[in-house]
């Protein structure tokens, strides 16, 4: 899960999927816009066949944050 | 409270007469608080979702301003807020300006060069910030950066003796994007943002069950006016996200929390239109909408596909936020026009000569009235050119019809509107110029399907130095907010410029759009 997740966040914010790690967070990506986390959630849902919930989607402000989550 | 307009400049004066209740816009807060203490005024989603009546977030507002008047802080000192929506921000915001202090909000995305010019213009005291962004307030000097957490949590507790503030007091300045590069601070006054409040409220036919959702930034007007300043104007309640986080939830939200009205950008338009998420609320009755051109194409569809009405206006960090809006109810709206002016405020359309022009003439959109900036801070040659002769000169241009509505035409110059952020050509210029192998640049806007205009940069090199698009991106990485980086770098050999060396944007951006068809 943490290897799939890395690469979609990788793929998404154009980012070293070797540098993402529990410090990688929206505040710190700069090309982590609205736009960005748009596109981050759909591939989500795809990649891991399931619909996120309002309150889950506005919580995913880190790799941490979303890797939490989708271990859930 | 009675104005008194002998007090005002001459371009905020108008030749109608309209008061406003409230000495400050703290005392609207208190107000409100003292009619409906126990309702339910602010509402932050999330995992840890918290919400404040009022009378608890006039507790915490109390708390805070003594935390401030403890550490020194009094009427007339500016602090910088580096954060983002949050209940924070809206504590902050109202306990400085109990203070009579100014609030300079800074977007969190530019960067730590772009911070500290504003920091530094705006002669701030000191710098509050979220610990998520003190990286950035880490790479440069500060004169006090005070994170956010410690006014978590206080004991309460009520400020001393406070300095009475008027309502032409300064109350907040807002940093916007500058022909030359650097942002110009706007300076507006608590009449200001009572006055705009009031107008939209009443334009509106707002009432204390009035909910709004925030999710614009609120370092901008058009988050602090239209989704918390002008639901409190009435007596309702607003419900505030971190606008990165919040398209994906959108209808979500507006169920969950029963929103009455939202503002945003037409971009956001598109990008719900192009989301498989559709409406599930029986709540929602409209949307306000301005900053780019909204299409009719894109409302068109979003109302048909939705079923929510659209209301189209127009405003600038000049005007607090709105300065004319399209018709309420929704039947009443004339589409394509940006409406007509508000209570606050008249509009006309002058040409050149500063003369005013006669229906359906083009010319500049120029504003008068109470919800018009005082000021751009500390820069007096700028000022007398766009205030000049009791009229605040936009910079936009358009023309009205017989019946006093108005319609978009053009920007005069080439200021460039990426999802609602203004961005001047000079901003990404300055920073092109510094790579050795940059002769000259040119930056122009690209039309964006979604952004509604996208960000491309013409560069002519040096002799000699070879560079690729892909180092001259990277070289810019840093140096200036993302959101203004250059989506594409063309190298050409000259920059096409006019006799008087001027550089011919139009003929940059023809030769775009020509060879993109």
């Amino acid at each position: 899960m943490e290897e799939k997740l890395k690469k979609i966040m990788a793929e998404t914010f154009k980012l070293d999927e070797n540098a993402i790690n529990e410090e990688t967070k929206m505040s710190k990506v700069e090309s982590w816009d609205s736009l960005s986390h748009l596109q981050l959630i759909a591939a989500l849902e795809e990649a891991f066949g399931m619909e996120i919930d309002m309150d889950d989607m506005l919580a995913m402000t880190g790799y941490k944050e979303i890797l939490e989550i989708l271990k859930k | 409270m009675k104005i008194d307009q002998s007090k005002l400049p001459k371009h905020q004066r108008i030749s109608t007469t309209i008061d406003v209740e409230y000495k400050n816009v703290c005392d609207l807060f208190f107000q409100k608080s003292k009619k409906n203490p126990h309702k339910k005024f602010l509402f932050c989603p999330g995992k840890n979702e918290k919400s404040y009546t009022y009378i608890e977030l006039e507790q915490k507002i109390l708390s805070t301003a003594k935390y401030l008047e403890k550490n020194g802080f009094k009427k007339g000192d500016r602090i910088n807020l580096v954060v983002p929506n949050s209940a924070e921000f809206v504590i902050l915001y109202f306990a400085g300006l109990l203070l009579g202090m100014v609030i300079v909000p800074i977007n969190e995305d530019l960067s730590p060069v772009e911070m500290l010019y504003i920091i530094n213009d705006s002669k701030s005291k000191a710098v509050f910030y979220d610990p998520a962004y003190k990286h950035k307030l880490d790479e440069i000097e500060v004169p006090s950066a005070i994170s956010i957490e410690k006014i978590k949590d206080l004991p309460s507790q009520n400020p001393g003796k406070i300095e009475e503030t008027t309502i032409y007091d300064d109350a907040i300045i807002i940093y916007t994007s500058g022909t030359t590069g650097n942002p110009k601070g706007v300076v507006l006054t608590h009449l200001n943002l009572l006055a705009d409040a009031k107008a939209v409220s009443e334009w509106f036919e707002l009432t204390e069950n009035s909910r709004t959702l925030c999710i614009l930034p609120m370092f901008h007007n058009n988050g602090q006016v239209m989704t918390l300043l002008n639901p409190l104007y009435a007596g309702g309640s607003t419900v505030i996200v971190k606008g990165k986080a919040s398209l994906m939830s959108f209808w979500g939200l507006i169920e969950k929390y029963l929103i009455n009205w939202t503002s945003v950008m037409p971009s956001i338009l598109s990008i719900l239109l192009s989301l498989k998420k559709e409406r599930t609320d029986n709540s929602f009755e409209g949307i306000f909408c301005g900053g780019q051109i909204l299409t009719k194409s894109v409302q068109e569809e979003f109302e048909s596909r939705f079923g929510v009405p659209i209301f189209e206006g127009f405003g600038l960090t000049e005007t607090t936020s709105f300065a004319c809006f399209n018709d309420y109810p929704a039947k009443h709206r004339k589409i394509g026009s940006i409406g007509r002016p508000l209570s606050a405020n008249e509009m006309t359309i002058m040409d050149e000569n500063d003369k005013e022009l006669k229906p359906f003439e083009e010319g500049e959109i120029c504003i008068r009235g109470l919800n018009v900036a005082k000021e751009y801070l500390g820069l007096p040659d700028k000022n007398m050119v766009a205030f000049r002769d009791g009229w605040f000169h936009s910079g936009d241009y358009g023309y009205k019809d017989e019946r006093n509505y108005f319609y978009f035409k053009t920007r005069k110059d080439f200021l460039i509107i990426k999802g609602g952020e203004n961005i001047y050509p000079a901003e990404l210029e300055n920073v092109l110029f510094r790579h050795p192998s940059v002769a000259e640049s040119a930056v122009i806007g690209i039309p964006d399907d979604l952004l509604g205009e996208e960000i491309c940069a013409f560069v002519a090199l040096n002799d000699k130095i070879e560079i690729t698009v892909e180092e001259l991106k990277e070289f810019c990485k840093g140096k200036i907010a993302n959101f203004k980086q250059a989506k594409e770098i063309i190298i050409i050999e000259e920059i096409p410029k006019g006799p008087t060396k001027k550089v011919l944007y139009r003929k940059l951006k023809e030769y775009y759009l020509n060879s993109h068809k």
